[in-house]
């Protein structure tokens, strides 16, 4: 009897569980920009995400932290996925925590192609989390998610690093100035 | 004594006629060898005072696009043009500009991040266009062909860089002095307050490519206006006074045909010239080259075909609706000949129209003569346009315009292919005016739209609910 109560339980709590990590991703809904993984040398990121049937959509990005104590530090992609790696097989693994950039955005589309697409400034460098639910009913039905890194732009490449292998070469450039001095 | 005077008046006159047998002599040898015609002479009232356009005020770019990094941009307003030209200036007021041929890559490594750079719908020698702007140039300049895009960028302060889409080739202009205007313009226009665009490739990932800028968010003043075709449908008079503009008052040697449908002909000789005003508006005007074999250049047309359109009706509706022109595109050499066909677009609010049936004023010039022009304008009004110039709305995502439309694309236009592949395609997308109108149409509605270019084609959609209007196949 008492396995009998425990299977049904069982079989209720997976049957109604929103546990949103569980939650496989929606063939439907695909995050185009920015591509998973992807490092991003600017302070703006463009959120695209395709859908290609009648649907609604929940759009949210974190910045993702290590918990350490009661502090929190910059993290790294590489980080998160070994952290969820260690998680699966049992092992202790850090903790990460998530910082909403903005509340989460609805989108509705009622058309079997469409683009939810939203722009973020002043993003600081760190890694961020975009993840994209799909609502049925207001409950999560699918969820996909992309790591992003953002980074602070490297040091612009110079004039002298462009051109330094240009194919006129030095004739080119003597006859170009004999010309300008002397005309044709 | 009586004789005597008789003989002395009978010299006289004898000397009288002889000089006007010369001078009449003289005259009609000018006139036949002079290769000038009688028509010249005339005093017309089609010779009154008419305005001509700068071509400066022609020689436009159709974009003056900001690179901020990452795919995302800006698009300037058409009037720092006239600051991008200073700058353009100053920087050829170098003691030493030299020219070098660049690589692809180079030249987009530049424009890359921050920098700035117009781009023109047709081609134009670098020559020429300093010539039209009185900046100075240089012989080194003959080695460039035609600027497509004329740009600079932060990274490489001592160069203007320029592409030519003709010759598919690259270069930059080196200088010696210091040049600041284009670098103040750049950093002012990157910190405005603008639309952020980013390319077509940047939203849909993947395999697509594309470059082509689309907003994430565009708030517009488009409005649609209605507009009124010229009509001459049994307006003698109207009709007369047009004829009179082309062929001075007398219509000497000239036959009017009046067309069954109305539309009338009038044929000077036996068809050197022939003028047609249709009953819809539409005036086509033919003239035979006289075959001089001179070649003129591009601004020296430019300059005929503007005089010729000042002189006939300019670029106003015949109830003086005020257009801004632009031009659209330049053909050379067409059909084996010397000469140039310009192509005239139309701006109301400073948004573009898009004409599906026709472009409204067309001229060739061959050998520097006018052999074709061609006016369709209409009449609307301006005050309407102008009361809602500052009303704003959000157009409806353009990303989200192409989406939904990708069946349109197919099912209509006969594009084959994914949406990304068909995305691919694309060229140009901006908001402007679409005119889609019947055969006979006399008024309509110039609608707020989204205009999707295509190599070949162009499409209209509402600007804000993204129905389709229709498309062009172009030629």
């Amino acid at each position: 009897m008492k396995k009998y109560i425990i299977a049904v339980l069982l079989i209720i709590m997976m049957l109604s569980s929103t546990v949103v990590s569980f939650a496989a991703s929606d063939p439907a809904v695909i995050i185009v920009n920015p591509t998973v993984g992807s490092t991003i040398y600017s302070t703006n990121l463009l959120i695209s995400v395709k859908v290609t049937q009648p649907k609604t959509i929940r759009v949210t990005v974190t910045e993702e932290k290590k918990k350490i104590n009661d502090n929190y530090y910059s993290t790294t992609i590489d980080e998160i996925e070994k952290a969820e790696q260690a998680r699966e097989v049992g092992k202790p693994a850090s903790t990460f925590v998530s910082f909403k950039l903005e509340e989460a955005d609805i989108y509705v589309s009622q058309n079997y192609l469409s683009f939810y697409t939203k722009r973020f400034e002043k993003v600081t460098p760190g890694t961020y989390k975009i993840k994209v639910e799909t609502l049925l009913d207001g409950q999560v039905t699918y969820s996909s998610e992309s790591l992003v890194m953002m980074k602070e732009k490297p040091v612009e490449i110079t004039a002298a690093k462009i051109f330094s292998s240009s194919q006129s070469g030095a004739t080119q450039f003597l006859q170009n100035l004999l010309k300008s001095i002397f005309g044709n | 004594m009586k004789k005597s005077i008789d003989k002395n008046i009978i010299e006289n006159i004898k000397s009288v006629i002889l000089v006007v047998l010369i001078i009449s002599t003289i005259l009609l040898l000018y006139f036949f060898w002079g290769d000038i015609s009688l028509e010249d002479l005339k005093l017309s009232d089609s010779q009154a005072n008419y305005e001509t356009m700068d071509i400066k005020d022609l020689i436009v770019p159709s974009q003056i696009i900001i690179s901020l990094g990452e795919d995302s941009y800006k698009l300037a307003t058409k009037d720092k043009w006239s600051e991008m030209v200073k700058g353009l200036d100053e920087f050829m007021q170098s003691d030493t500009l030299i020219v070098e041929e660049i690589t692809k890559d180079q030249y987009e490594k530049v424009m890359k991040i921050s920098s700035i750079r117009a781009k023109f719908n047709y081609q134009l020698s670098l020559s020429e266009f300093c010539l039209a702007y009185g900046i100075k140039t240089t012989p080194a300049f003959d080695d460039i062909g035609t600027i497509s895009e004329i740009g600079y960028g932060k990274i490489s302060k001592e160069s203007l860089l320029i592409y030519d889409s003709k010759k598919m080739k690259y270069y930059r202009i080196i200088i010696t002095n210091d040049a600041k205007r284009l670098e103040q313009l750049l950093t002012s226009l990157m910190e405005e307050e603008s639309p952020i665009y980013y390319t077509i490739g940047k939203y849909l990932g993947g395999g697509v490519t594309n470059t082509t800028f689309i907003p994430i968010t565009l708030q517009t003043n488009l409005h649609d206006f209605d507009y009124n075709r010229e009509v001459y449908s049994k307006q003698n008079d109207a009709v007369s006074t047009i004829a009179q503009s082309y062929f001075g008052q007398t219509f000497d040697f000239i036959r009017k045909i009046e067309d069954g449908n109305g539309t009338v002909i009038y044929m000077y000789g036996y068809g050197q010239k022939v003028l047609i005003v249709n009953t819809n508006g539409v005036i086509e005007y033919k003239e035979e080259s006289t075959g001089t074999n001179s070649e003129v250049g591009y601004l020296e047309s430019l300059r005929t075909a503007l005089n010729f359109i000042g002189a006939h009706g300019a670029f106003e509706g015949s109830d003086g609706s005020k257009y801004e022109p632009y031009l659209k595109n330049v053909g050379i050499n067409l059909n084996g000949k010397r000469g140039y066909r310009f192509t005239f677009g139309l701006e109301v609010n400073d948004y573009r129209i898009y004409y599906q049936d026709r472009d409204p004023i067309i001229v060739e010039i061959t050998e520097n003569q006018v052999t074709y022009f061609n006016r369709d304008l209409s009449e609307y009004n301006n005050v309407t346009v102008e009361e809602k110039k500052d009303e704003y709305k959000e157009a409806y995502s353009a990303i989200n315009m192409l989406a939904e439309n990708y069946s349109y694309f197919k099912n209509e236009m006969g594009m084959t292919g994914t949406f990304e592949e068909i995305a691919n395609r694309i060229i140009s997308v901006e908001p402007g005016y679409a005119v889609v109108r019947k055969e006979g149409q006399m008024k309509g509605t110039a609608k707020a739209a989204w205009i999707v270019g295509f190599d070949g084609m162009e499409a209209y959609f509402d600007v804000y609910t993204t129905n389709p209007l229709g498309f062009k196949i172009i030629d």
